[in-house]
């Protein structure tokens, strides 16, 4: 499992460099304008790099799903395919590698909006009322430093389960795409509105276990309200990674 | 070794690989002959698990193909297969991660016999160094099923001698092998087991001395004789 990974990082290794390399710029341009005292600059740069946060996210999802939509299309499939691994392992090595990605680039972007932050904090002392006004609004709601964490760390693990759930389900939806549609006219259209499908499905299921999110009391309530939601993204995580690489098993045509 | 039992491909419109039954046995060297769109690359993708049949199975020592057999089973195709990003050396090292059998300094021997640097990018090859390179891939594994597709294909004289040569030595030692081609001729005197396709098809199978004996014919006058007008033999 390791080594697929270590290829699939491979791989993707120039579409990742190019996106690191650009909130690497970003953040050497927020830091400039920074020392250079350039309040718009400042301004300009962090809002970049906070585009640049959900750009990352849609780049992982991206480069993840283009290169196994193409692993399926492509000569170059041969090469895991031909290896001794399960479709299973083949499947969770993809999952996982987008995971490593989401975490790293994620971790990254975290990190430099902390430090950014304390920066800007540090350079203009005004600002230092925006941080007695979120302090003042989580008093207001009884929320203390540990609750805070709790908060952040649950809604940070929530999202990107859901955005790996999507990912699975992307995933799932080209290998249907790729074994039982193969020689269907259309395609691709099935391909994106069986996707659609299953999200809606899914959407709707939640809206079912989710209930009471605006009116929590307290974070723990708020994180008990989220927390079927949560096992139904696992759960679908692990119904699309087996359902695919069932699909594969009995019906890959490379 | 291989079983292979009433195997059937069907793609859209067209039935690739109908019926298809045989036996290939330890230490044999098979010829899968036919011409173009005949269910040659069909079936042995059906052999290395890249394409699954719709009816029939595959058994490999008694065992459906599967992960297991993928572990002694080598399949060489005919296309450029190896990622863009890859060089000489990163294919070496890509078949030493996953093949316990693959030999890293037998791979690196056959590149310097063919005089291959190991830094270059596998995009940058020429169809016949590509060919060197894939060859090379397959030969330094010690797998106990070597399937080589259009081998011959794409090369010049010199090198399809060669390659001719590097199948040669690696044949024998309980390894069986199984090459297709529509060059008859120049695998004619190496082969063991002889098998025709034809429209998906096996037409003719078996030892090649017992067919050739009982028909009165060399193997390109069988190719010739199966085929006859319908395919232009490259003999």
């Amino acid at each position: 499992m390791f080594k697929l990974i270590k290829y699939e990082v491979r791989k993707s290794r120039a579409a990742l460099g190019i996106l690191l390399a650009a909130i690497i710029a970003l953040e050497a341009y927020y830091l400039i304008s920074l020392s250079a005292d350039s309040y718009g600059n400042t301004v300009t740069a962090a809002v970049l790099l906070a585009v640049s946060g959900f750009a990352a996210a849609i780049a992982v999802f991206a480069v993840g799903i283009a290169s196994y939509s193409n692993e399926l299309k492509q000569k170059t499939s041969y090469l895991i395919f031909l290896t001794p691994n399960s479709s299973l392992a083949i499947m969770a090595a993809k999952t996982l590698f987008t995971l490593f990605a989401a975490l790293v680039f994620g971790g990254l972007l975290g990190g430099l909006c902390v430090l950014d932050l304390k920066l800007l904090l540090e350079r203009y002392n005004e600002m230092t009322s925006f941080y007695e006004m979120i302090d003042s609004f989580l008093q207001s709601q009884n929320i203390n430093l540990s609750q805070f964490y709790l908060l952040v760390g649950f809604t940070a693990a929530n999202v990107l389960v859901q955005v790996i759930g999507y990912l699975v389900v992307a995933y799932f939806a080209v290998t249907f795409s790729a074994t039982v549609m193969q020689q269907k006219k259309g395609r691709g259209f099935v391909t994106v509105l069986v996707y659609l499908l299953i999200l809606f499905g899914l959407n709707r299921l939640s809206s079912l276990w989710v209930r009471g999110v605006d009116a929590f009391e307290n974070v723990r309530q708020l994180v008990r309200a989220l927390v079927p939601e949560l096992i139904q993204n696992a759960v679908v995580i692990l119904l699309s990674l087996f359902g695919s690489a069932w699909l594969l098993d009995k019906k890959v045509s490379l | 070794m291989l079983e292979i039992n009433n195997v059937t491909k069907r793609y859209i419109g067209v039935t690739a690989v109908k019926d298809a039954t045989l036996r290939l046995e330890d230490g044999r060297l098979a010829a899968l002959l036919g011409p173009n769109g005949s269910g040659k690359t069909t079936l042995m993708k059906m052999i290395a698990g890249l394409t699954k049949p719709d009816g029939g199975s595959i058994l490999f020592d008694g065992v459906p193909c599967g992960v297991e057999s993928k572990k002694h089973v080598c399949y060489m195709p005919t296309e450029n297969y190896f990622y863009s990003y890859m060089t000489v050396r990163d294919v070496g090292r890509y078949f030493a991660d996953f093949f316990e059998d693959f030999s890293i300094p037998r791979f690196e021997e056959m590149l310097s016999r063919e005089d291959l640097a190991e830094k270059r990018k596998v995009r940058a090859l020429s169809s016949g160094m590509m060919a060197k390179v894939k060859l090379a891939a397959a030969f330094a594994r010690q797998s106990r099923l070597t399937m080589l597709d259009e081998p011959l294909n794409g090369i010049d004289i010199l090198a399809r001698e060669r390659t001719i040569r590097l199948i040669e030595e690696n044949r024998g030692d309980g390894r069986a092998m199984i090459v297709s081609s529509h060059l008859v001729d120049e695998l004619e005197p190496m082969i063991d087991t002889l098998i025709f396709m034809r429209n998906g098809e096996i037409v003719l199978c078996g030892d090649k001395e017992t067919i050739c004996s009982e028909r009165g014919k060399t193997v390109v006058e069988l190719y010739r004789e199966i085929y006859g007008g319908e395919a232009q033999a490259d003999v």
